[in-house]
Parts: structure tokens; C-alpha cells; sequence
């Protein structure tokens, strides 16, 4: 199926992706109002921070973030329960927009808790490969400190370029197991399958069979996505427009949802072509 | 005037004509040590084989039958040397570098010391901690006593080895900075002792001033950067020797490596004179050397205008690259490490910094506080690093300003002394600066006892006194204690009679208290002001004051209260506080004329309401740090209180027209001591946007956070 009609919404399209952007939304405003009520007390009255105005140069960001407390933990509670959630309708979302398992569009979440299970499963599948993973580029990289160190490379080399590559190599990893852990599930959800044992290993097929759009593509969509995204919330941190930021980044979540939504069409139009 | 303030007087004169009357290059006075030393480095193996002559005067009062040497590479020659016992080595024992090397140690050991030629006698000793396996100081028996006045010649050899990872000293491959490699005499107190102290790892050296001629054998075409004046004398065999010399140091550190580049100018100093500027760091970087170099000699213009005359013609700075990354940021007489040299100043966001440029400030700075006034830093490590972090940060206010004291990172200032600032107090109860030695300092924050909070303290002084008063003392301490050992009672001494008694003790409390101190706002209220209930007497009747009196708002008030003159009354609860003595504390109320400002923009009175104020505010209860207590009304009205803080808290208590709206202790910030100033003000209501906007932007943040969870899990 062409990348166009794909990015054509069919039916179930604006549920899923509205109320996907919804569930962001909502699930965030209680740790919002908890940290906006504690920085109300621990910044708000301090006069110290009266006048600063964005953009804040490093020694102010250090002492708000210092103050910021008891509301961080909510918010933390909230990105758990988001990531719980989306699993839900992740799984709900696949089953309603593949052909194959026509679910009644109106009844995402309750078509998306029967996959929670097997995704939690999956979870733990790539939190392991990740820790592996980690393992192996902290050794790979530690080794290459000293080397750089006993061998006498240059301090650019040894301190700024090593550490960037650390860091995407880092990325790339957890991008990537992130990728192999979503064709899991959209394979579950496409093949009604209960086993996760050999999802890993279908999963891998697929990427073998298709490198560019199995892999490539969505490894590219993600970066993509969270690179958008840290830009954006840069520019709206240091941007004296805030509350144009603030509507933007609204703007920017619904996008985000629509671009998952096309992510799951295209998974699921690369699970029919592949059978 | 009597003949104490006569006394004051004429010292004060007398300082400030030394002060004035300096010469434009300070003369550097006779040693009572010299050394001769021929020295041979091999790049290959890290052996630094030498022999030197030691010409040692007696200043004692008595004979001396041995003397105490330094062989500080062995503090690097095993992993239970007193260096790597203390907490510095214990953190490079851990290092993948260290353990990648196959033979990382470093060593010395004296194969032959004579006197007149005569083989002397010697032993490793341990007088900090008794450390058999620590072999950094050795004491030498004198073949005979040696009478005060006398002077004694020593010949010694030895064979040393550098350590590879270079931890102050030492370097692989193709660098090496070399520092406390020759077998050198314990320094003498001001006490009239020998220092006879170990290398420790949390503090550093001690010696007497030194005349040093020093020929040193470095690998043909490798280049070389030195303490004082030098030149290549002779070549042959593949060695290049060079020959350097200088006058009164109290040590010589050097530097060579194959890839290398050494950039010399001559600046004309502020104050008459040139010195010679040397810039030693990697090569194919040339561009850069000009921003190092204005950095020396505003560092050099700096300290000669407001301390003393940069005395020696020479300074060297050195950027040391990956290999002797570790002896980065440290300080030699006349030669002394920066920050990394290389592409790192070229790329952003380190480029748009003066992050290196400060630490040659600083670096520059020990020039003088251990260079020239050459305190003891194994016993008063605040002295020497506290006093150059003030200086220091000075230097890059007086060349570059304050708002862009350390340069511009992701386009806003970075500013050199805020970052002295913390979110929080300083929790636990530190021991005082002034208590030693310094290298049993542990467990509690060096770094923040021994740099920031004399920096501090001085940055407090002159904000409470004045910049020309400190500047004066620093004038007067640097004209009298050159090329001495100043302790820190000295420092006093000569504060007190520059700049009077309340300086003195100020500086002196400040070094002694145990605590960092912090002031803060602790509570704030308001309400509605209601007549008290009960029965009272008016006009001479006793009146009851149930319910239906709320309604009279005016009721019970003294006249006062209703502020026609426009004064405020001013009720305050001092504790009082106990010293020698005990002062008690009373509730003071006053009249006091106020200031005006803008009203609140939702501030509006009726004309009958009233509201009851209360304020409590905390401090350190010292004796010397008055502050200003700041109080503003809804109405624009603005009470200062002086406050000498000699109690430990002070409470407000107002009834006006107008609610009060924020408390402010220290608004000018002038006692940069209390180094979390974030809670010295509170308000009663939320202010500014940024409580709003952060929470927003953090809701934001936790949504990516989210998106990356879904996306990687």
C-alpha cells in the first residue's frame, strides 16, 4: 500500500488518534496541578525568582529544577500510568484499525486490555535486551576511555566526540530494541497470538525480510518524533512566547498521535504484504 | 587622639607608602637555599635521573643535626602511600587508565647524598600518620651539627620514575608535566620548625624560597616550558639540554612533549615593567593563543595594580593534552597548567565560554597566594586557595564584567560569582576554616570550606567595608609578607591596622565560626485586625468588647496606627543573645519613616480595614554581619529594619491599612557569605511567571518522556 493512502485517515482514525492525544493530556494534569500549587509555595513566594523571565540562563534552571519536589514524583506516576495506558490502547488501536481483526471502533480500550498481558510481557523482553545492551556499550566504551587515555588521543577526541557517540550509541540501542519490541506486539495483535516466546524471533524475521520498512522506517519515524520533540520543548523553555509554545506542543501531541496511528497502518500493512 | 590611634596611623601611613611606593618590578630578597640540579627525562621509560647541589643556610635559632626531605614521586610509588590513602588517590586507584597501564607507578629514591664528601645517612619517616609503606619524606643525618648562620652543601643523586597517569605530576607517551621530582629540603615554619609533612592527596606544598639553576636533558626536536628564564645550551646524542634559572620560588616544575608548541610575547605590565608570556600547548591551535594570552596579562595587570607588582620576568601557561590531562589546573612558581589545550576551545558550547580563561586567572592568582605569600597549604589550605578563588574571580570581573564574568553558554551569561550560589543551605555543621591541618579535612566539603567560603568572606568584606578597604589589605598584606610565610593571624594583624578593629573582626569570625552562615525568611502572615475581646478601659471606663465591637476596626489601636503623620509603627521582638555575657532581649516599638513605592496594582483601601502583620526572620547570630530587613506593604510602603543579626531571629509585628506583601533580608546581597540567599525573602502571595510556565513546560517534558517510554519499551 503507498505511504499516501496510509497517511489518509480511514475509519477509526480520529478516535484513536483523539483520544490518544487525550489520554496525554489528562493523564498529566494532576502531577501539573501538584507541581504547579508546590512551585507556587517554593518559587512563586521566594522573590529571588520574581523577576526572571525566559530565556534562563543555567544557573536559574538549576535552582528551579532544585525547587521543583514533591510534584515531580506525580508527574512521574503520571508518565507510568501514560505508558500503561497507551499499551491498552496501543493494542486496542491495532485490532480496530487492521483489517483482519475488525473490532467495533467504538471499543478500543475494551478491544486493547485483552493485549495488556502479552505486552507487559514483551515489556520485560526489551527491558532485559536493553540492560544487556547497556552492559555491552558501557564495556565497549569504558575500554575505549582508557585506550584513549593510555594512548595519548586528542582531549577532543577522548572527552566531546567519544561521549556523543556513547550517547547515540545508547540511543540507537534502546531505539531499536524499542522498534523489534513494537513488531512483537503488532504481530501479536495481527496474529491473535497468546505465546510471546517466539515473537522475538518472527519479529527479527520481519526486520530481515524487510530491513528498509521494517526497520529502517520506523526507526527513522520514532527518531523523528522524539527528535521534534526535544527541540520543540527546548525552544519553548528558553522562548520568552510561552504560551505560544504551550499551544504549539498541544499541536505537536496530536501530530505525534497521528504519526503513531500511521505507524500501526504501516506495521499492519507490512504484516499482510509479508504473508 | 590617643597614642594606640597614633599608632594606627602612622602604620597605616607607612603601608600605604609601601603600598604606593613599590617598585614596578618587586625586588626579589636573598635566599637562604640553592639548587643546582642536572636532571635527564626518558620519554620511553619515564625515568627522570638527575643530580643536584643543595646549598642549605641554617635560620633556625638552633643547630640542626638532620633535615627533613621531600621525595613526594614516591607518594605515587604503591596504592598505601599516604597520597593514595587519602581520598584524591582512592578515585584514580579506580580509573580504567590506571589499571590499562602495565606499570603506572611513579618513584625516587637517593642513591648517594654527600656532605664535603662524606656518604651521609638517611630514612624514610612519617610524622602525619606513621604510614610505614609511605616513603614521600626522609630525613638525612648531617655529618655534623650545623650552627645557626651556617650553611651546608649537599651533593645528591637519585633515580626516579615519573607516574604515567598524571595526577599532578607525571605523563606517557608524548607529554609530560613534571613537578616534584627532585629530592628537596622541608621548608621552615614561620615557628622556626622544619614542616616535615608527607604528600598528602587533599593538600599541597611547602618550601622555603629557592634559587634554582636547572639543566634539564629532554629527546632531540621535543620542546620544553620551564619555571623562570631558559634556553637550549647544548645538543648531542639525541638529547637537547636546556639550562633554565630563577630567583626566589618556592618550587620548579617543568613540561615537555613532542607535540608542543611554545608562543612567546612580551606584555608591558600596568604598573611599568615587562614580563615575558609563554603559552605551551598542543600544536595546530596557534589561533587561540591570543585569547591565553590576553588572559595572563590581564591576570598580570590585575594583580600588580591592586596586590603587588608581578615580581619575576617570566610567566608560563600550560594546556596540557590528553596525556598530562590530570596535572591540569595546577600552579608553580611562575609556571602553571590550565585547562585542556585543543579543538575543545573551538566548538561550541565551550567556545563561547571563559571557562579556561578563568582558570588561568585563577591559576595566575596562586602566583601570589602561595607563590609570593607563601602560607602553608598542608596547614591552612584556605589561605592560599580561598584567597586566589577571591582573587581570581576578581580578575575576571575587572577584565570581562560581572554579567559575563565566565563568558556566555547557550547565549546567556555564565556568570563567574553566582556560581558561589546554592539552592540550598549548607545543611550539616562544617568544622571551622581555621582549624589544621588542612589534609585531615575529611568528610565534609573541601572544596566549599576551603575555596568558597574565604572567597566569600572576602567578597562579604568588601561589599560591607568596600572594595578600596579590602583592596588596601591586600596591598598592605602582599607589601609586608612577600616572600614570607604568612599565617593567618598575620592576615588579621595587618587588617586591623589598615583597616581598623570592625574589618578584623569581621574577616576573623568568618574564618572561625564553624557554620556557613545563612539567613532566611521563615514565616509571613496577615489578617483582618479585630478588636480584643474581654474587658478593657477607655476613657477612663471599662468597656466590654464582645461580637458587636467588630464592626469599630479602630478599637483598642493606639493613635499611631492610623499613620496621619505618615510613620509607621514598628514593633520588633529581638531575643537578644548571650556571649561572654548575656544581652537580654526585649519587643521594641518605634516610629519609623518609610519609603515609598508603587502600590500593588490590586491594592485598594477602604479606610477602615486593618490587618495585622506578621514577619519572623532567622540568621546565624554572629557578631559582625548586620543586615537589612526589607518590608513591603500592598501599598507601596517600605520599612527598612537595620538589623545586627547578633540574635539568632527577629520578629515583626505591624497593624496598618495595608497588608504586608514580602519580607527581604540583605536586599542589596552584600553578604555573599550566606550562599543560599534563594530563601532570604519570601512573599504572601505567588509572584512572576515562573511557578506557571514551569509547571506547564515540565508537564510537556514528562509527555516526551512518555512518548520515549512507549517508544523504547
Amino acid at each position: 500500500m503507498a505511504i499516501v493512502e496510509l497517511l489518509k485517515p480511514v475509519r477509526g482514525t480520529f478516535r484513536v488518534v483523539g483520544a490518544r492525544w487525550l489520554l496525554y493530556m489528562l493523564a498529566m494534569l494532576p502531577g501539573m496541578l501538584s507541581l504547579s500549587k508546590h512551585l507556587d509555595e517554593a518559587v512563586g513566594k521566594r522573590p529571588w525568582f520574581h523577576d526572571l523571565q525566559p530565556p534562563l540562563d543555567t544557573l536559574s534552571t538549576r535552582f528551579v529544577l532544585a525547587q521543583l519536589g514533591d510534584g515531580v514524583a506525580l508527574l512521574l506516576a503520571g508518565v507510568g500510568i501514560l505508558w500503561l495506558l497507551q499499551l491498552v490502547w496501543l493494542g486496542g488501536s491495532a485490532r480496530v484499525l487492521n483489517p483482519r481483526t475488525p473490532g467495533v471502533y467504538t471499543k478500543v480500550f475494551k478491544n486493547g486490555w485483552q493485549y495488556l498481558a502479552r505486552f507487559l510481557r514483551i515489556a520485560i523482553i526489551a527491558v532485559i535486551v536493553t540492560a544487556v545492551l547497556q552492559f555491552a556499550i558501557s564495556k565497549l566504551f569504558g575500554a575505549l576511555s582508557a585506550r584513549a587515555e593510555t594512548h595519548a588521543w586528542p582531549f577532543y577526541t577522548s572527552y566531546i566526540t567519544l561521549n556523543m557517540w556513547r550517547a547515540a550509541t545508547i540511543f540507537v540501542a534502546l531505539t531499536l530494541v524499542g522498534v523489534i519490541a513494537f513488531w512483537m506486539r503488532m504481530i501479536a495483535v495481527d496474529e491473535g497470538r497468546f505465546d510471546t516466546r517466539r515473537l522475538p524471533w518472527q519479529a527479527l524475521k520481519l526486520v530481515r525480510r524487510r530491513p528498509f520498512a521494517a526497520l529502517l522506517g520506523q526507526f527513522l519515524i520514532v527518531c523523528a518524533v522524539l527528535g521534534i520533540q526535544a527541540v520543540a520543548l527546548l525552544c519553548w523553555r528558553q522562548s520568552p512566547d510561552g504560551e505560544v509554545w504551550l499551544g504549539a506542543w498541544v499541536l505537536l501531541q496530536l501530530v505525534t498521535a497521528y504519526v503513531w496511528q500511521f505507524r500501526i497502518r504501516t506495521a499492519l500493512a507490512i504484516l499482510q504484504q509479508a504473508r | 587622639m590617643n597614642i594606640l590611634d597614633e599608632r594606627r596611623l602612622i602604620s597605616f601611613a607607612l603601608m600605604l607608602v609601601l603600598a604606593v611606593a613599590a617598585p614596578v618590578h618587586a625586588q626579589i630578597p636573598e635566599s637562604s637555599v640553592r639548587y643546582s640540579i642536572e636532571v635527564q627525562l626518558d620519554p620511553e621509560t619515564r625515568d627522570v635521573i638527575g643530580k643536584e647541589t643543595i646549598e642549605w643556610t641554617n635560620t633556625l635559632a638552633d643547630p640542626v643535626t638532620s633535615l627533613p626531605m621531600h621525595l613526594y614521586l614516591n607518594a605515587f610509588s604503591n596504592e598505601a602511600s599516604t597520597w593514595f590513602r587519602d581520598a584524591r588517590g582512592a578515585g584514580l586507584l579506580q580509573s580504567r587508565a590506571m589499571k590499562s597501564f602495565p606499570d603506572p607507578w611513579g618513584w625516587t629514591e637517593p642513591t648517594s647524598i654527600l656532605q664535603g664528601g662524606t656518604q651521609l645517612s638517611w630514612q624514610p619517616i612519617a610524622p602525619d600518620d606513621g604510614n610505614h609503606l609511605d616513603r614521600s619524606l626522609i630525613e638525612v643525618e648531617l655529618a655534623e651539627p650545623l650552627e645557626p648562620g651556617a650553611t651546608v652543601t649537599l651533593e645528591i643523586s637519585w633515580d626516579g620514575r615519573l607516574p604515567a597517569v598524571a595526577e599532578r605530576t607525571g605523563g606517557h607517551t608524548d607529554f609530560f608535566f613534571v613537578a616534584q621530582w627532585f629530592p628537596k629540603i622541608a621548608g621552615v615554619t614561620p615557628e622556626g620548625k622544619f614542616n616535615r609533612r608527607q604528600f598528602h592527596g587533599l593538600t599541597e606544598f611547602y618550601a622555603d624560597f629557592a634559587d634554582y639553576e636547572v639543566r634539564i636533558g629532554v629527546p632531540e626536536g621535543w620542546t620544553i616550558a620551564a619555571a623562570g628564564e631558559g634556553e637550549l645550551a647544548d645538543s648531542g646524542d639525541g638529547i637537547d639540554w636546556y639550562e633554565y634559572r630563577q630567583r626566589g620560588i618556592v618550587d620548579f616544575a617543568f613540561s615537555i612533549g613532542s607535540n608542543m608548541q611554545s608562543f612567546t610575547s612580551t606584555h608591558e605590565l600596568a604598573t611599568g615593567g615587562e614580563v615575558e608570556i609563554q603559552i605551551f600547548q598542543p600544536k595546530g591551535f596557534e589561533h587561540q593563543v591570543e585569547r591565553w594570552v590576553t588572559a595572563t596579562a590581564a591576570s598580570l595587570d590585575v594583580m600588580s595594580t591592586r596586590v603587588m607588582p608581578y615580581p619575576y620576568d617570566t610567566v608560563t601557561v600550560v594546556l596540557p593534552p590528553m596525556a598530562g590531562l590530570r596535572a591540569m589546573g595546577m600552579e608553580y612558581p611562575t609556571i602553571f597548567t590550565g585547562g585542556p589545550g585543543g579543538r575543545i576551545w573551538d566548538d561550541s558550547p565551550a567556545a563561547t565560554t571563559r571557562i579556561n580563561e578563568s582558570v588561568i586567572a585563577h591559576e595566575f592568582a596562586h602566583q601570589y597566594f602561595m607563590g609570593l605569600l607563601a602560607t602553608n597549604e598542608f596547614e591552612d589550605a584556605f589561605m592560599d586557595e580561598g584567597m586566589t578563588e577571591y582573587w581570581g574571580g576578581e580578575i575576571m570581573e575587572d577584565t570581562w564584567g560581572e554579567e559575563a564574568g565566565n563568558g556566555y553558554l547557550f547565549g546567556r551569561p555564565f556568570n563567574a560569582n553566582s556560581t558561589t550560589i546554592l539552592t540550598k543551605p549548607a545543611q550539616r555543621r562544617y568544622p571551622a576554616v581555621w582549624s589544621g591541618p588542612s589534609f585531615l579535612a575529611r568528610g565534609y566539603s573541601t572544596g566549599r570550606q576551603v575555596y568558597k567560603r574565604p572567597q566569600t568572606t572576602l567578597q562579604t568584606a568588601a561589599k560591607l567595608f568596600g572594595q578600596d578597604t579590602v583592596d588596601a589589605i591586600f596591598k598592605a598584606y602582599a607589601a609586608e609578607w612577600a616572600f614570607r610565610h604568612p599565617r593567618v593571624e598575620d592576615f588579621w594583624a595587618v587588617a586591623e591596622e589598615v583597616a581598623g578593629e570592625d574589618v578584623a573582626a569581621m574577616l576573623r569570625e568568618s574564618f572561625l565560626q564553624p557554620e556557613i552562615p545563612d539567613f532566611k525568611v521563615v514565616d509571613l502572615t496577615t489578617k483582618k485586625y479585630q478588636p480584643p475581646r474581654g474587658y478593657t478601659v477607655v476613657d477612663d471606663e471599662q468597656v466590654y468588647v464582645g461580637p458587636e465591637r467588630d464592626i469599630d476596626e479602630w478599637f483598642g489601636l493606639h493613635a499611631e496606627s492610623r499613620e496621619a503623620e505618615g510613620n509607621v509603627m514598628l514593633e520588633v521582638l529581638d531575643p537578644g543573645y548571650t556571649r561572654e555575657q548575656r544581652v537580654m532581649g526585649r519587643i521594641k516599638r518605634r516610629l519609623v519613616t518609610p519609603q515609598k513605592s508603587e502600590p500593588d496594582a490590586d491594592y485598594s483601601s477602604d479606610g477602615v480595614t486593618l490587618y495585622e502583620s506578621r514577619a519572623r526572620v532567622e540568621g546565624p547570630g554572629w557578631d559582625t554581619l548586620p543586615v537589612t530587613v526589607r518590608l513591603r506593604f500592598a501599598d507601596g510602603v517600605v520599612v527598612d529594619d537595620a538589623w545586627d543579626a547578633k540574635s539568632i531571629y527577629r520578629e515583626y509585628r505591624f497593624l496598618r491599612e495595608a497588608p504586608i506583601e514580602s519580607v527581604l533580608i540583605d536586599p542589596e546581597y552584600k553578604i555573599r557569605l550566606d550562599v543560599a540567599p534563594l530563601n532570604n525573602g519570601l512573599s504572601r502571595e505567588p509572584q512572576g511567571e515562573v511557578p506557571k510556565s514551569w509547571s506547564r513546560w515540565m508537564m510537556g517534558l514528562y509527555q516526551a518522556i512518555a512518548e520515549g517510554a512507549a517508544a523504547w519499551l
